[in-house]
């Protein structure tokens, strides 16, 4: 009875009624707009971070993330190997050398991180196969690719040659020519800037290696396994190597994306406020309006508490109804966004800065939904407590003669 | 005129209640929008400050097409010419010519990638805080050879001490690879982890030296008393200067990421503003139309009397207005006590969220401003939104017919 009571109490006026609903179906479909770009534009830095270059697990000698230096290379790959090729988890694995050194063209020089890779596995490891876009992938020996800031920086086109300088595992400098064959563009110009590739066996030639390698990283078939491989990985190998994953490697763009969750509820609760000035000013007029009928019902024996809940109600109706406008709306427009993405381009050398690429994402998280469900009729029912309050306080024989 | 400002003010009292509520919503809105804007534009310029301070530069002189090919042969001649035109300048604060070199260092076993920055100690001292910022050891100075300053995280990653000696490899201007030995003399930690981890500053005759690159330099960064001289001088020293091959670049041009970050955050808070100030237009809108249909009865006897429906509208316009600018006057007060005092007590985070920061060069430090811009551009775009809501209720009131007024329930 209640329900149907409230119901039609709200469209009353329906113009009122209406005014304030639509107020939360634009706050509700702007803040869904605006915090699904926000996700998904971390998301994809952070899936960037993942997919360039650090992959979901690293193994190395024990001490190498912190002191990079070729002495921490790893002994006995083929052990590893066989480790990884029983965890079925696992998807696909790569070994790597790196290595600091030093790039020369003919016109410029330039620090880098020379990675040497094995060119098929890392097809399955990261996105730099498919980033080239000019000349071709890694394969053939003496072949290197850059990035193509990096070749513009050198002044280098492909087919011209540099001369990587490194020192090698005995402190020597060491140093050796090789082609431009490829150049790539991934969405981090900074990767770009200071990432080269060449194959594994020119690595350990130049650095002095013989057949040791300095990294496996690995794939595996779901993310949410990384924390139970790592364990299991870390168990067989033994102590003297680290098993890191991308989150140990890298934490800023996940400490990135706590500070925006501990943060974004204050977007919410500004747009909520804002909202809840609207909702507290219908509330007391249609309180005020109904001075008369509330005496009548106090006179037939309705119990304050119900007049009381009576007004909340009414109000988390209203609260409720244009939350699920608002998400019907939203959602009508986030689907086709989150399929075409959003071309940033005006932006394109600060998105390419912080990693995240030009063409934004929308992202729909569980906890994004959660808050756009509950902030507005949680609000509607916090603004109609003091209208309720006064609905209740009128006496009955005052409220009758009311006009 | 006065009888119709009059007339809104009793008006806009007959509900106080709802007035209250409708001048609280505004007051809200203007608050938190000169807070918001406060912040921003605080950060923005102290972000400017600081790094083009300390980096580009507000302006900076380079050979024409160096932006584009960083290399040695794109350096130019320091010349006594420049200098001259740079001291002469009043709006000039400090400059510091700067040579630019990427090497290879190492030190037993362990290399790394490197940044030299070739400093004029005479000059750096006075233009950046790099001197400021030491860690260990000291600065280089006017009497300086030989000696390296290190970034903490490059001098960790060496396993150095402090007058440990480093190698440096790099290429010379000639082509051709080139190798010195240096003593470290002091480790600086700039808070930009990406310079943290490679830069090495050395005297800038050292690296002229080491490259055979002699006056040489790579840009010339200039310091101007203002940012809004930036333009004025740019001009000035451009056409000076664009005869002998040299540009003039603003900060804005030299560090594009930094320009556009700024105005995608810039973007991005006014669109959310905007929202929010049409979500306070939406109460504006309810309480007007409401006490306007309320008033149906009464505007039909008015007129019935005489009353000219434009002076109704314009009545019910003035009480908008007054309800807006009431709203408007307490929230860019408040704002402004807020913004005021964040300008005397910076907000500086700590912790793991401050590393975000400095990864990407930024200070973990939020400022303020009072700049009147902010307060003139929150009034006006609230007004125009809050005259914007109340056209349709106004357009009602105008078109009102005086039976049809007085029969109105």
């Amino acid at each position: 009875m209640i329900f149907k009571l409230a119901w039609r109490n709200i469209w009353r006026n329906k113009r009122r009624t209406l005014i304030v609903v639509v107020s939360i179906v634009v706050s509700v479909s702007v803040l869904l707009l605006i915090d699904t770009l926000s996700m998904g534009m971390m998301k994809q830095m952070l899936d960037n971070q993942i997919n360039l270059h650090i992959a979901h697990i690293q193994i190395h000698k024990r001490g190498f993330n912190d002191d990079k230096t070729l002495k921490n290379y790893i002994p006995d790959s083929e052990k590893i190997e066989e480790v990884l090729r029983q965890i079925d988890e696992i998807k696909f694995y790569s070994r790597r050398v790196i290595s600091y050194g030093l790039i020369n063209s003919a016109f410029n020089s330039s620090g880098v991180i020379i990675v040497g890779v094995e060119p098929e596995r890392e097809k399955n490891i990261t996105i730099i196969s498919r980033s080239i876009v000019e000349g071709k992938y890694i394969g053939e020996d003496r072949g290197i690719i850059l990035g193509k800031k990096l070749a513009q920086k050198l002044n280098v086109e492909i087919g011209d040659k540099v001369v990587l300088m490194v020192s090698d595992l005995n402190g020597n400098v060491s140093s050796d020519v090789f082609r431009v064959i490829g150049l790539y563009e991934s969405p981090s110009s900074e990767f770009d800037k200071v990432y080269v590739y060449i194959p594994i066996e020119s690595a350990q030639q130049l650095l002095g290696l013989g057949d040791k390698v300095i990294e496996f990283a690995l794939i595996l078939k779901d993310q949410n396994f990384i924390n139970s491989v790592k364990d299991k990985i870390a168990r067989a190998i033994g102590n003297s190597y680290e098993v890191l994953s991308y989150d140990d490697i890298s934490p800023l763009i996940r400490i990135g994306i706590e500070m925006y969750k501990e943060l974004i509820w204050i977007y919410y609760l500004i747009f909520g406020i804002a909202v809840g000035f609207g909702v507290v000013n219908i509330m007391l007029m249609s309180v005020f309006e109904r001075v008369r009928e509330f005496g009548v019902l106090k006179a037939i024996g309705m119990k304050n508490k119900k007049i009381f809940a009576l007004i909340l109600l009414e109000s988390f109706m209203i609260g409720v109804v244009g939350t699920i406008i608002g998400l019907v709306i939203g959602l009508v427009l986030y689907l086709p966004l989150s399929k075409t993405g959003v071309d940033l381009g005006i932006f394109a050398e600060s998105l390419a800065w912080f990693g995240s690429g030009r063409i934004i994402y929308p992202v729909l998280t569980e906890f994004t939904l959660s808050l756009l469900i509950f902030t507005m009729p949680f609000i509607s029912l916090i603004g109609a407590i003091y209208p309720a309050i006064k609905s209740i306080k009128f006496e009955p024989v005052e409220a009758l003669k009311h006009i | 005129m006065k009888f119709f400002l009059k007339f809104a003010w009793r008006n806009i009292w007959r509900n106080k209640r709802r007035t209250l509520i409708t001048i609280l919503a505004v007051m809200f809105a203007t608050s938190l929008t000169v807070v918001m804007r406060g912040l921003q534009l605080g950060s923005y310029a102290y972000f400017i400050r600081t790094i083009a301070g300390d980096y580009s530069g507000y302006i900076q002189i380079q050979r024409a097409g160096y932006k584009d090919d960083p290399s040695l042969r794109k350096t130019f001649h320091f010349t006594e010419d420049i200098k001259n035109l740079l001291d002469s300048n009043r709006d000039v604060v400090a400059y510091s010519p700067r040579l630019f070199a990427n090497v290879l260092v190492s030190s037993g076993e362990n290399s790394y990638g490197g940044l030299i920055y070739g400093v004029d100690p005479n000059f750096e001292v006075k233009y950046s805080n790099f001197h400021n910022k030491i860690v260990k050891g000291k600065f280089l100075n006017s009497s300086s050879s030989g000696e390296v300053v290190l970034g903490y995280k490059l001098f960790q990653n060496l396993r150095l001490n402090i007058g440990d000696e480093v190698v440096i490899l790099g290429q010379g201007i000639d082509g051709g690879l080139c190798d010195g030995k240096f003593k470290v003399v002091g480790v600086v930690k700039l808070g930009y982890t990406e310079l943290d981890n490679m830069v090495i500053f050395m005297g800038l005759k050292d690296l002229q030296d080491f490259l055979y690159a002699e006056n040489r330099v790579s840009v010339i960064s200039v310091l101007l008393s203002d940012f809004d001289r930036i333009e004025k001088v740019k001009k000035n020293f451009s056409d000076i200067l664009n005869p002998k091959g040299l540009v003039v670049l603003g900060w804005d041009e030299v560090m594009v990421e930094l320009k556009q970050t700024i105005d995608f955050d810039n973007a991005s808070g006014i669109l959310f503003l905007a929202f929010l100030i049409i979500l306070v237009a939406f109460g504006i809108l309810n309480t007007v139309s409401m006490s306007v249909f309320e008033r149906f009865n009464e505007f039909g006897i008015s007129l019935a009397i005489g009353f000219k429906n434009q002076k109704l509208a314009l009545v019910v316009l003035f009480e908008v207005v007054i309800i807006a600018i009431i709203g408007i006057i307490i929230g860019c007060f408040l704002g402004g006590l807020v913004n005021y005092y964040i300008i005397k007590n910076p907000i500086v985070l700590t912790g793991e969220y401050a590393s975000v920061y400095e990864d990407f060069g930024f200070e973990p430090k939020l400022v303020s401003s009072l700049n009147p811009r902010i307060f003139v551009n929150t009034a006006l775009s609230i007004l125009f939104i809050s005259l914007i809501s109340a056209l349709v209720p106004v357009y009602r009131v105008y078109k009102l017919e005086p039976l049809k007024g007085i029969r109105y329930t």
